[in-house]
This record gives structure tokens, C-alpha cells and sequence, in this order.
């Protein structure tokens, strides 16, 4: 069972709202994706995250 | 997801031994079985729920003994449910030791190998199995009130089960257990400092979650004393009353007393009112405030300190000062400007002057104004003294006589209010503003957060995290946010499709869902009838479960039982098309009116199963048994009969 379809709007507006990359809220969504089909290992777990904080822009990041 | 209920076994348990078996023929729509009051239902209900949910490996020895069969003194009883998940088969073993006081799972399904011992189901089912999902379709007629109850959180509960709302949580403790290991890792500059600092932030977390879990626990304990109180409370009165034949006169001292404590609220709320008016409080405010207004007539303000007047000034030959006017002068009066009273201030303070007028030119004597209305609320208040002491004297004069029991209960009323009092102290200190004090001992939840939020700022700056801190914060944010604005969309759609529901089905009752903020809340009334409640309930559920093209069964006990024959046809028209298997529990007396509109609705898409125990009575019911022994099956302590007819028919000349 895929997540509700209201959580994917919301987040995809706070994305935009936050002028985030569009790519950052396809990677939170594949997590939480994942996280309601299977029961995922912590390396997963692991590599989800990590695709996540990099599609994140802030100062420090692109300084 | 689709989750089908194919059948279930159950031997030498508190129900009579029994197959039954919903795949017989195809899994049908409406699943309909007969059982007399007192021969398993609820012991039934909960056996499905505890073998779908592993939830009987924590049950405590008394819990155990419970589900006992009373015929029979056997060591063991085992129940056996059957599920079919998409196209996957699974079941669960549950073995209850009555000697050992413990219980067994055993778990069978192709997608794990076979059968395994333990409560082991396919990884990716494990998220609808649990006790707070599963407990809204294997549906108990309380689960409607406390839908409606607006001391419980069912509604949002479910709202957040069913949508998932909680993985978000979850992805928030992951990034947070990210950092952690971070900071963890990190070979700081200053290692003492660091240190201390993280000692100190793991002390703050762990406060924090101490404080959430007691403010949780606490909330919930509250609720459950309030209604315990009620109802313990509810009994001494009417055992008192009933005692000294002063029911009447007791219930009507406490309307009186309810009455004079709104009233107090009333007269309360309309002193505050007045006592929000400076002016209407003392002469002395209004003469102050009427000083003001003529000191600012007197000295032009606004229109001397506006904008607008050194606008006029740069326009002017010569300057104030004398000097005449030059472009480089005008530029510097005409940017500095800016500096002074723009023209929403300036008509602020117009607003000012003209209700300062308008509200002091007509007072009078002021203070005869509020004295009458505390005088207002004094005669409230004494009044509500009254009526309360006019109570405590009828419950005096009752108690001088009573029984120990009522005694003993008043005794516990006393300790049930002390600890609901404790609780609230408890919850007050929980939810105290910060007071800016750092303390990591600190009750108040506001300042723990305000602590972490600083020594997690320290960490990561000592650390050398800054970076990974601010992404990580940016992520919860984003989290965080779509937890609220999804859950207030999805309850809005919920709302809409629920009442889309009930505008159908209820056109002879009507009732309306207003809004979900905890609990359901309805259009326009503050309580429902047993009709309405059940009614909204299916809606609310049905819509949830539906919701994202997922199918659950919907398992109901006795689902007519509390209605009269009129609602009856109305909900059992609605049910079936709420689920694609319903499996009702119901007792003869709920036939007519309920399961012929039922059986309609369900496009006779039917099973009718009749159970029952063995016993001195049941020889009637042996003797009128079907021909056919295939629709027959007998236990040691119970019959179980397939068919129309025999379940039409079971128990008639008794209603």
C-alpha cells in the first residue's frame, strides 16, 4: 500500500514552498514509500537517508 | 491491499469447540452467524483480533484463564484464524497453556517457508496487523461512542493509522538517530567539550521523552478517571437516593446546581467583558484617556508628526529653521521622512482619538457600571453555593444510613478524585510556559525543548555538524508540516464523503459530521442517538478503510442490537456496500427488520451460519436439525449448522 496520496501533495508544496529541489521530495516520498510496502533493512534505511540530505540545498551545502 | 477473513477453529476454548469455514462454496459478501447470547461472541471477537494482532503475548495469567472452557478441564486450547492477504494464504495458531499460563503462536503461509512457530507474518502485512488497525474493522459497537467521544482521539487515531500518518514520525526518529551516530563519530576539537555538551543533550533527550510519555500517560489516565468517577459517582447517588427514596429530589439539586455553575460562567465571562474596557473600569481611566485625546487635538498628532507634514515643509520656499529651500535640503527632508509616522500609523491614531471620543462622551458614573456587573456574578455565585450545599446536605443525610458497600465505594470515589487531581497538578507543571532557566530537570516541556534546541545547536557547532544539523532540520521540518496539512486535508474529504454517506442513508434520521478534531464532532447537536452513533461510525470507518483502494473485512458483533426497527432497516440497507466481506455476529432477536433488508443489500450474496452450545436446554434445538448431515457439524460441546432455513427459523417460537 502505497502512502496517501494527500501526504505526497503536502509534501511536494512544502518542497516548493521551501524552494527546495523537486528532487528532494521524490527521494523522502521513495522512503516513505518503502517504509508502507516492506519491511526494509537499516542499510536501506541507511541509503534512503542519505538520498535524502544530499538533494537538500542549504547555505552550507553550496557554499 | 485486499484482507479476507476464510475461516477460523476453535477447541477446548471458553466458545464451543468449532469449525467455521467462509470459503465453503467462495468467500461471500455477508457472512451472517447465529449465535445465542452467552456461547462465544465476544470470546470469539477477541480470539480472531488476538491471533490477526500477536497481541496475546502480552496478556497477563488472568486475561489467560479468561478464555478457559468451563465444561471442560483441559490443560490446552488452540484457535486456529484464517486469512487470505491479496492471493497470499495465511494462518495463525494460537495455543493458550492453562497450566503454564501462557500462550503460543504459530504462524503458516507460503510466503514464509511454511509453518513457523511464533506470530510471524509476511514482513510486508505486519503494518495492518497490528492492534490499533485491526481493532477498527473486527468492529465493536463501543468503538462508535468513543468516535463520538470528545474526551477520546479514536477519530484522529484512525485517521493516522489508516493513512499512514505515523511513518512520517517515523522517518523523524530515524533522521534524528542519523545524528546521533553523527556527532558520535566526530573526533571534536575540544573533546571535553563536546562531552559535556553531548551528556547534557542526551540528559534533555531523555527528559523529553520521560515527560512526553508522562504528559501521554497522565492525559489518557485523566480521561479514563473522569468517566470512572462518573459512573462510580452516577452509582453512589442513585444507591443513596434510592436508599432514603430521594432520587427526585437529588437529581433535581444537581440540575439546580448545574444550572447556577452556567449561569456563574456566564455572568463571569460578560464581567470580563466590561473589565476589558479600560474606561468602563474607573472614572479615573477615562478622564486619563480623554487627557490624551485632547493633548493630541492640542498638538496636531497626528497630521504635525506625519509623513504628509514634511512632504508640505520640502514643498515650502524656505525651511522651518529659516534657510531656504534647496534641491540637496529637500532630498535629505523628503528621505528622512520616512523615518517619521507613515500613513497607517497616522490613521491608527485618527482611530484612536475618534474612539476615545465616541467611547467616554456618554459614561457616566463608571464604576456603577462594573459594580453592577460583579455584583451580577456575586448572586450567581452564591447561588451555586447554594444548590452544591443543598447536594452535599441530601448526600449527608442519605450517607447517615448506608450500606458498607456504598461506603467502601465513596472511600474509592475519594482516592479516584485524589489521583485525578494529582494528574492535573501533574499536567499543569507539564505544560508550563519556558521559563528560560536552563534545568535539565526541568518539568516544563516547553523549556526542555528550548534547552535541546540550544545544546543541539552547541553539538553540532563543537562537532563540526552544522551542515548535517540544518539539513536534518529542514527534512523534520518538511515532515513535520505535511503531518498537519495532510491530516487536516484527509479529514475534510473524509468529512465530505461521510456526510455524502449519511445524507443517503440517514434521510429518516438525518445527521451530519461537522468536523474531526480528536473525535467526531456532528452538525448542529451534541449528542446522537444509538442509531445516529452507529451509523456515523460505519460511515467514518467504512470511508477510512476503503480509502486508497484497500479492502478490509468489517466484522461486526450483534451490529442491530442496540437499534429499533426502524434504524434497523436503514443501516442494514447501508452496511454492504460499505465492505466487500462483512462478517456479522448477531443473536436471533436481531432477525427481523435487519436481515432481510441486510440479505437485499448484500445482493444475496450469503452464508447463514447457526451455532450453538450443547447443553440441557439445547435438545429442542438438536431435534429440529437439518436432514442433510452435510450442513451439520457437532462437537463435543457445540453444533454448527450451515443454511437458510434452520437460521430463519432457530429460536423462532422464543422471540
Amino acid at each position: 500500500m502505497s502512502i496517501d496520496h494527500e501526504v505526497e501533495n503536502a509534501i511536494n508544496e512544502i518542497v516548493l514552498e521551501l524552494n527546495q529541489d523537486k528532487k528532494l521530495s521524490r527521494k523522502v516520498l521513495a522512503w516513505l514509500n518503502d517504509l508502507s510496502e516492506k519491511d526494509i533493512s537499516s542499510s536501506d534505511d541507511i541509503e534512503h537517508l542519505k538520498g535524502v540530505l544530499r538533494s537538500t540545498y542549504t547555505e552550507e551545502t553550496n557554499k | 491491499m485486499r484482507l479476507q477473513i476464510l475461516g477460523w477453529e476453535s477447541n477446548g476454548l471458553r466458545c464451543a469447540d468449532s469449525k467455521i469455514d467462509l470459503e465453503l462454496g467462495g468467500v461471500k459478501k455477508l457472512n451472517l452467524i447465529q449465535m445465542p447470547n452467552g456461547t462465544g461472541k465476544t470470546t470469539t471477537l477477541s480470539l480472531i483480533q488476538a491471533a490477526m494482532t500477536g497481541d496475546a503475548n502480552t496478556w497477563a495469567s488472568k486475561k489467560i484463564q479468561s478464555y478457559k472452557s468451563r465444561n471442560k478441564d483441559n490443560g490446552q486450547g488452540k484457535f486456529t484464524l484464517h486469512l487470505k492477504i491479496d492471493d497470499n494464504r495465511l494462518s495463525f495458531d494460537l495455543i493458550i497453556d492453562f497450566e503454564q499460563n501462557e500462550v503460543i503462536y504459530r504462524t503458516s503461509s507460503s510466503k514464509i517457508g511454511g509453518a513457523v512457530e511464533g506470530w510471524k507474518p509476511p514482513s510486508e502485512y505486519r503494518r495492518f496487523l497490528v492492534k490499533s488497525f485491526v481493532g477498527l474493522f473486527i468492529f465493536d459497537g463501543e468503538l462508535s461512542k468513543k468516535l463520538l467521544d470528545e474526551n477520546e482521539t479514536q477519530a484522529e487515531k484512525a485517521i493516522d493509522a489508516l493513512c499512514q500518518l505515523y511513518l512520517l514520525d517515523e522517518v523523524i526518529n530515524k533522521l534524528d538517530a542519523h545524528w546521533d551516530r553523527a556527532v558520535d563519530k566526530t573526533e571534536a576539537k575540544t573533546t571535553i567539550g563536546l562531552n559535556i555538551w553531548q551528556n547534557k543533550l542526551s540528559k534533555l533527550k531523555n527528559q523529553k521523552d520521560f515527560l512526553n510519555t508522562k504528559k501521554t500517560e497522565s492525559e489518557e489516565s485523566v480521561l479514563t478517571l473522569i468517566t470512572q468517577i462518573q459512573e462510580l459517582s452516577d452509582s453512589i447517588d442513585e444507591r443513596l437516593a434510592k436508599e432514603g427514596g430521594k432520587l427526585g429530589e437529588l437529581e433535581e439539586a444537581k440540575i439546580k446546581a448545574t444550572n447556577a455553575e452556567n449561569q456563574v460562567e456566564k455572568d463571569a465571562d460578560s464581567l470580563m467583558r466590561d473589565l476589558r474596557q479600560p474606561h468602563l473600569v474607573d472614572a479615573l481611566f477615562s478622564e486619563s484617556l480623554k487627557t490624551l485625546k485632547d493633548s493630541m487635538v492640542e498638538l496636531q498628532i497626528p497630521r504635525e508628526t506625519s509623513k504628509q507634514f514634511f512632504v508640505e515643509v520640502a514643498k515650502s520656499p524656505s525651511c522651518i529653521c529659516g534657510e531656504p529651500m534647496n534641491e540637496k535640503r529637500k532630498a535629505l527632508i523628503l528621505e528622512r521622512s520616512e523615518k517619521y509616522l507613515g500613513s497607517d500609523i497616522t490613521g491608527e491614531l485618527n482611530a484612536l482619538k475618534t474612539d476615545i471620543e465616541n467611547h467616554t462622551a456618554n459614561i457616566g458614573s463608571t464604576k456603577d457600571f462594573v459594580d453592577s456587573s460583579a455584583s451580577v456574578l456575586q448572586k450567581s455565585i452564591d447561588a451555586s453555593l447554594i444548590a452544591n450545599t443543598e447536594i452535599a446536605t441530601l448526600k449527608t443525610a442519605l450517607t447517615a444510613g448506608m450500606d458498607e458497600s456504598i461506603k467502601k465505594d465513596k472511600e474509592d470515589l475519594d482516592q479516584l478524585k485524589e489521583g485525578k487531581k494529582d494528574l492535573e497538578e501533574l499536567l499543569e507543571m507539564l505544560n508550563e510556559d519556558d521559563d528560560g532557566i536552563d534545568n535539565v530537570e526541568s518539568f516544563s516541556i516547553a523549556s526542555i525543548k528550548r534547552q535541546l534546541k540550544k545544546a543541539k545547536d552547541k553539538v553540532s557547532e563543537i562537532s563540526d555538524n552544522v551542515t548535517l544539523s540544518k539539513q536534518i532540520d529542514l527534512v523534520k521540518n518538511i515532515l513535520s508540516r505535511a503531518t498537519v496539512n495532510s491530516r487536516n486535508k484527509i479529514t475534510t474529504q473524509i468529512v465530505d464523503e461521510c456526510n455524502g454517506l449519511l445524507d443517503e442513508i440517514m434521510k429518516l434520521n438525518p445527521v451530519k459530521i461537522r468536523n474531526i478534531n480528536k473525535s467526531l464532532q456532528l452538525e448542529g447537536q451534541d449528542g446522537a442517538s444509538t442509531g445516529q452513533t452507529l451509523a456515523v461510525g460505519y460511515c467514518f470507518l467504512s470511508t477510512l478503510l476503503n480509502r486508497g483502494e484497500n479492502k478490509f473485512p468489517f466484522v461486526v458483533d450483534s451490529p442491530a442490537n442496540p437499534l429499533d426497527d426502524l434504524v434497523r432497516a436503514e443501516i442494514a440497507t447501508m452496511i454492504p456496500s460499505l465492505c466487500d466481506q462483512m462478517i456479522a455476529f448477531v443473536i436471533p432477536p436481531e432477525r427481523p427488520n435487519f436481515v432481510p433488508p441486510l440479505v437485499l443489500a448484500s445482493d444475496n450474496d450469503v452464508r447463514y451460519i447457526t451455532t450453538f452450545r450443547i447443553n440441557k436446554g439445547s435438545q429442542n434445538l438438536i431435534d429440529s436439525l437439518p436432514d442433510d448431515e452435510k450442513l451439520v457439524i457437532k462437537t463435543d460441546d457445540g453444533v454448527l449448522v450451515y443454511g437458510e432455513e434452520y437460521f430463519n427459523h432457530f429460536m423462532k417460537e422464543k422471540e
